[in-house]
């Protein structure tokens, strides 16, 4: 890069970073990230506990079983002692127990929708049973304890990846929704910081000292370099975040995932970057701006829209195609990778695909822009543009 | 107007065309080194065209321009300093930022970059201002901001489109001394203007365009001298009006030149090229006794107002248009 646009680069840096706008709009993405973070730990109830209350004496054997029941149940299970069932009951209802066992006879719940503790409790209670049916027959201790304990079967998993399925599509949800929200944000930059020039008419002063091309690759650099810090500050946050908070049930938000997106961003930042150059460039006065880039804006959320419908089948036709087609490739393929097993091939054929559209639409954003640049006005058609405008790129 | 004069910048037959519109119709222009130029001519003539060609900010479609005898390349032009007829800044940056970005684009570092705003900034008055955003400013200080921006690399060369322009009367003073202090350190000046007084006291050559063309350039003094129509001042004692020329061939009144000293008595006599000012004075003296009788030089306002008036200057400024409607 030359001087002048690394000189334009950093302006619109510098710039951006004085604004109370970009500050506050950091400040707002990483408080949302948070929020997020702490929402989905106070739900999901990172320590999953649940607590028993044992009413009346014969309810007291319920204890050591129930505690041992808790893996099963994907929980620490804890037993506290109520002194009548009133006492259980109360507990239950505030909330201070999930569930009570009066006198061994009756299992008391607020509110169990998936029955899973009611049926540890059970299934405690025909364990009980069996135990005193075989003490009654007089079966040796250590029999007795091999039979009520034994060894566990090993688990042959086949298909390993569908267990944390769920987390990783939560994930790749999220990776969607943030890969939408920067190119749409940043390319939006794009598109306002060269109507702001025509519109402030400095660009006749800028392009009286540099070419067209090197102030719209400067701008378009300055602020992806912005974007992408910003970007991955808020995917770091959230990365580091869910995994200090435990929100998300899997420890692999890896440090390659993490790069994976980060990749996409630029991908489809520099890819949606170019189109809105050209929406930028063809008017000059930021009330057009929302006419000129109101297509394109259908674009990135139609995008966005089908690739989150269509990660719900994440190897169907939709997605696979979606992965391929550079539009919605950047936020697509990232989310596939995330929950499916894509060949290797397939990523790098969609990273060369996109690359390739880049380098086209490169071109075509310098040549929109060298020649309506200076063009003041109303908006001007791309078609006349491309036909036959003027200026020197 | 010769290939072979001491020009430094030299626009040869440039031709521009906006669709059907003809902007440019072979337009050459010259700019000596340390020499004032005006460049004046009606609306739409094609004065910013031909400024924006020689910055490089447009394209023509044909024709040269040469810097010291080599065509204008991106290097010759970073050296050169521009003020547009569109004024424009980046209005929420502060004005030492913006002129030491706008220096550096034009290929000076860092620290020369801020020596020479500074410096600037002190000449024009506004170094207290340094620090606040563009768009905080009266819209005289933005005018000074935007000269510093044409002058703050230290250009070569200075084209300056209607600098003059919604200037105050102090404003033209600063701006006028900042430019013959351009003058003296040997840097041409080109700028286009339609207040034709400012052109000829402050110009030592002006290039009259009409319709893309220049129809008239040289020294203000020699313009004036070579003009083919004559004016006399006739100062009858006791009779005012204009009755006295009726019926004479060839010989118009002209409107009084307000501001003009002491020579603003009697009546203004533009006379033909065969009319006879002898004629003049004998009419006159049937009418009066003759107090004052002269042949004056025009002024570049009446030189401007025959040279464009010509022919078909209406019709033609109807035609052409400045390409940035």
């Amino acid at each position: 890069m030359s001087g002048a646009r690394w000189i334009v680069a950093r302006r619109e840096i510098v710039e951006r970073l004085r604004s109370r706008a970009f500050l506050v709009g950091t400040a707002l993405q990483l408080a949302a990230v948070i929020v997020v973070l702490v929402i989905g730990a106070v739900t999901s109830g990172g320590d999953d506990t649940k607590t028993v209350a044992l009413a009346g004496a014969s309810s007291q054997q319920y204890a050591q079983p129930l505690r041992a029941a808790g893996p099963a149940l994907d929980a620490t299970v804890e037993t506290t002692v109520a002194p009548d069932r009133a006492a259980a009951v109360r507990l239950v209802r505030d909330g201070d127990a999930d569930a009570a066992v009066v006198d061994g006879r009756e299992v008391v719940v607020d509110d169990d929708p998936d029955d899973t503790l009611a049926a540890a409790i059970q299934s405690v209670r025909r364990e009980l049973a069996l135990r005193d049916a075989l003490d009654r027959a007089g079966v040796p201790p250590a029999e007795l304890r091999a039979a009520l304990a034994p060894a566990p079967l090993t688990v042959a998993v086949l298909d390993p990846g569908d267990e944390d399925l769920g987390a990783r599509q939560g994930i790749a949800f999220i990776a969607i929704l943030l890969l939408y929200i920067a190119i749409f944000t940043y390319g939006m930059w794009v598109a306002t910081g060269i109507v702001e020039e025509k519109s402030s008419r400095v660009i006749e002063v800028v392009l009286s000292a540099i070419r067209p091309r090197e102030l719209l690759a400067g701008k378009v650099v300055g602020l992806g370099l912005l974007g992408l810090g910003q970007f991955a500050l808020v995917v770091a946050v959230g990365a580091i975040g869910a995994n200090l908070l435990d929100t998300v049930d899997i420890p692999s938000i890896t440090a390659g995932w993490a790069a994976l997106i980060v990749l996409w961003f630029l991908l489809g930042y520099a890819l949606y970057a170019c189109l809105y150059a050209v929406a930028g460039a063809i008017v000059s006065r930021q009330e057009d701006l929302q006419s000129s880039t109101g297509g394109l804006n259908m674009v990135v959320i139609g995008a966005y829209i089908l690739s989150f419908a269509a990660l719900q089948s994440p190897d169907g036709t939709l997605m696979t195609a979606l992965s391929f087609l550079p539009p919605s490739a950047p936020m697509a393929m990232p989310a596939r990778w995330l929950v499916s097993d894509v060949p290797a091939w397939e990523l790098i054929a969609s990273i060369a695909l996109t690359v390739a559209s880049i380098a086209a639409l490169l071109r075509l954003a310098t040549v929109v822009y060298s020649r309506a640049a200076l063009r003041m006005g109303p908006k001007v058609s791309l078609r006349s543009v491309l036909a036959g405008g003027r200026g020197d790129a | 107007m010769s290939v072979g004069s001491a020009a430094v910048l030299q626009c040869r037959d440039l031709h521009l065309r906006y669709g059907r519109t003809v902007a440019l119709d072979g337009l050459s222009l010259d700019v000596e080194p340390g020499v004032m130029t005006g460049f004046v001519g009606p609306n739409g003539a094609g004065k910013t065209s031909t400024m924006r060609i020689v910055l490089g900010v447009l394209g023509p479609d044909s024709g040269t321009v040469t810097w010291n005898g080599a065509p204008v390349d991106a290097a010759a032009r970073r050296r050169f300093g521009y003020m547009p007829e569109e004024r424009g800044l980046y209005p929420k940056m502060r004005v030492a930022d913006q002129l030491v970005h706008l220096a550096r684009l034009h290929g000076l570092d860092g620290t020369e970059a801020q020596r020479a705003t500074d410096d600037l900034l002190d000449r024009l008055g506004i170094a207290d201002r340094a620090r606040d955003a563009v768009e905080s400013l009266s819209l005289g200080n933005q005018q000074r901001v935007q000269l510093a921006a044409a002058l703050v690399h230290r250009p070569e060369l200075l084209v300056l489109d209607e600098p003059f322009s919604g200037l105050d009367p102090i404003g033209v003073d600063v701006l006028a001394g900042v430019l013959r202090d351009e003058v003296e350190r040997g840097v041409p000046v080109l700028f286009s203007s339609h207040q034709l007084e400012l052109v000829e006291r402050l110009c030592d050559r002006v290039s009259i365009v009409k319709a893309g063309r220049v129809v008239a350039a040289g020294g203000v003094d020699e313009l004036r001298e070579r003009d083919r129509q004559r004016i006399v001042r006739v100062e009858i004692d006791g009779v005012g009006g204009t009755a006295w020329l009726d019926g004479l061939p060839g010989a118009e009144p002209l409107p009084d030149r307000a501001g003009d000293g002491e020579r603003s008595r009697g009546l203004l006599v533009a006379l033909a090229d065969d009319a006879d000012p002898q004629q003049v004075l004998d009419r006159a003296r049937a009418a009066g006794p003759v107090t004052h009788f002269s042949v004056v030089l025009p002024t570049l306002a009446e030189l401007f107002r025959e040279v464009v008036a010509d022919d078909d200057a209406a019709a033609a400024s109807d035609r052409e248009r400045e390409p940035i409607a």
